[in-house]
């Protein structure tokens, strides 16, 4: 995806057009392209650009602070799908360890014919609605799963604090935000630099 | 007392050594275009009054300096972004390479790689792989070393060009050697 130029700034200097000064920007695959056209225009509007060269630092300086966007969301939503897969792992294995252990006691006590006694769909309601209770936008509602959970003997924050250390793919997105938030810093530095050294158009005054 | 390296003293390791920056070009000047594109960027010329990269007055020196700096800095940041895909590289032989390995384990065709000894194979892939990676890590390491100095050289010209459109330090040992306005 190119960058979208507004009309002020379309120039061609000879066979280039301004974007084509800066790398281009790939099309990222997931991403949702029309908040990043929105992301430009309000950012630009903002940063306010007076000349061209202000305009591409402006340009760069939106890209790298949407680049620390989508590694922020990118390692986000890798601890929440982690965090998920892992707690509902070890409900898993809690619950339907106690369920085994319930039926290998009645197996070992049948007489007649053998009936599982078990209810698995139960259980299996009961992690299902826990793990719902943990993602619910109702805090109350997460409150009470959390203490559900612990009370089945998992306990989500040391879940949580497990994933943040050891889940790799939430470090590999996290582990780029301090060079790209270096970079956005310093060129945040540098377009407030050049647009202070603006040359000042003088205006000659009527003299009255 | 350290001393500083001499850099290479025989005829073939002074051969060697300059061909070292042909490697990958991050050394070679910028393009041109893009640079005359940048002068005009920087000066704000209007579409009919682009002008050829020249260093005429101070005003263009320095715009010059910040414009060949900047198309410097952006082909590092670019070449570093990209090294993971460029095809002659050594990441992307290190990828292929992995590839290959989990595919011979996968699909237990190192077995009929070598009868005698069938992990030898994967053995041998192994140590080149670890090979390889130390070779990626050196390619990146230098492009990282190049977009360091742009990055440096970028700051000093942007500095330059500032202080010239504020009118001050126009002398600096470590700025630009402007010439005089009288000149």
């Amino acid at each position: 995806m190119a960058h979208d130029l507004n009309s002020t700034h379309k120039s061609d200097f000879g066979s280039l057009a301004i974007h084509d000064l800066l790398p281009e920007r790939p099309a990222l695959i997931g991403e949702f392209s029309p908040a990043y056209e929105a992301f430009l225009k309000i950012a630009i509007a903002d940063l306010a650009p007076v000349t061209r060269y202000e305009y591409l630092q402006a340009l760069q300086l939106v890209d790298l602070n949407w680049a620390i966007l989508q590694a922020k969301a990118s390692a986000d939503a890798e601890l929440s799908a982690g965090t998920e897969l892992e707690v509902r792992a070890q409900l898993i294995a809690k619950l339907k360890r106690k369920g085994k252990r319930e039926y290998d006691y009645q197996l070992r006590a049948f007489e007649d014919d053998f009936e599982d006694q078990v209810d698995w769909s139960t259980m299996e309601e009961k992690i299902e609605n826990t793990v719902a209770g943990l993602k619910s936008r109702d805090p109350v509602e997460r409150e009470a799963a959390t203490a559900d959970a612990i009370a089945m003997g998992v306990d989500p924050r040391l879940v949580l604090s497990a994933q943040l250390l050891n889940n790799s793919e939430y470090r590999r997105h996290s582990e780029k935000l301090p060079d790209l938030e270096k970079r956005a810093r310093l060129l945040s530095a540098e377009y407030r630099e050049v647009q202070k050294s603006r040359p000042i158009d003088v205006v000659p005054s009527s003299g009255d | 007392m350290t001393r500083r390296a001499t850099g290479p003293i025989t005829a073939n390791g002074k051969a060697v050594s300059s061909q070292n920056a042909r490697k990958h070009g991050l050394n070679a000047p910028p393009d041109e275009i893009l640079v005359s594109a940048w002068f005009n960027v920087i000066l704000n010329n209007d579409d009919d009054a682009l002008e050829e990269p020249n260093g005429n007055d101070p005003l263009r020196e320095a715009a010059l300096r910040l414009a060949i700096a900047e198309a410097r800095y952006h082909r590092a940041q670019h070449k570093l972004e990209t090294y993971h895909k460029e095809p002659q590289s050594a990441q992307c032989a290190v990828n292929v390479l992995y590839h290959h390995i989990l595919d011979l384990i996968d699909c237990g065709s190192y077995q009929n790689a070598l009868k005698n000894d069938p992990l030898q194979n994967v053995e041998y892939s192994m140590q080149i792989l670890k090979l390889m990676i130390q070779v990626a890590g050196r390619e990146r390491r230098l492009r990282m070393r190049y977009l360091g100095e742009a990055r440096a050289q970028r700051k000093k010209a942007l500095s330059a060009w500032c202080a010239f459109n504020r009118g001050e330090n126009l002398n600096s040992r470590n700025e630009l050697k402007l010439q005089s306005m009288g000149e």
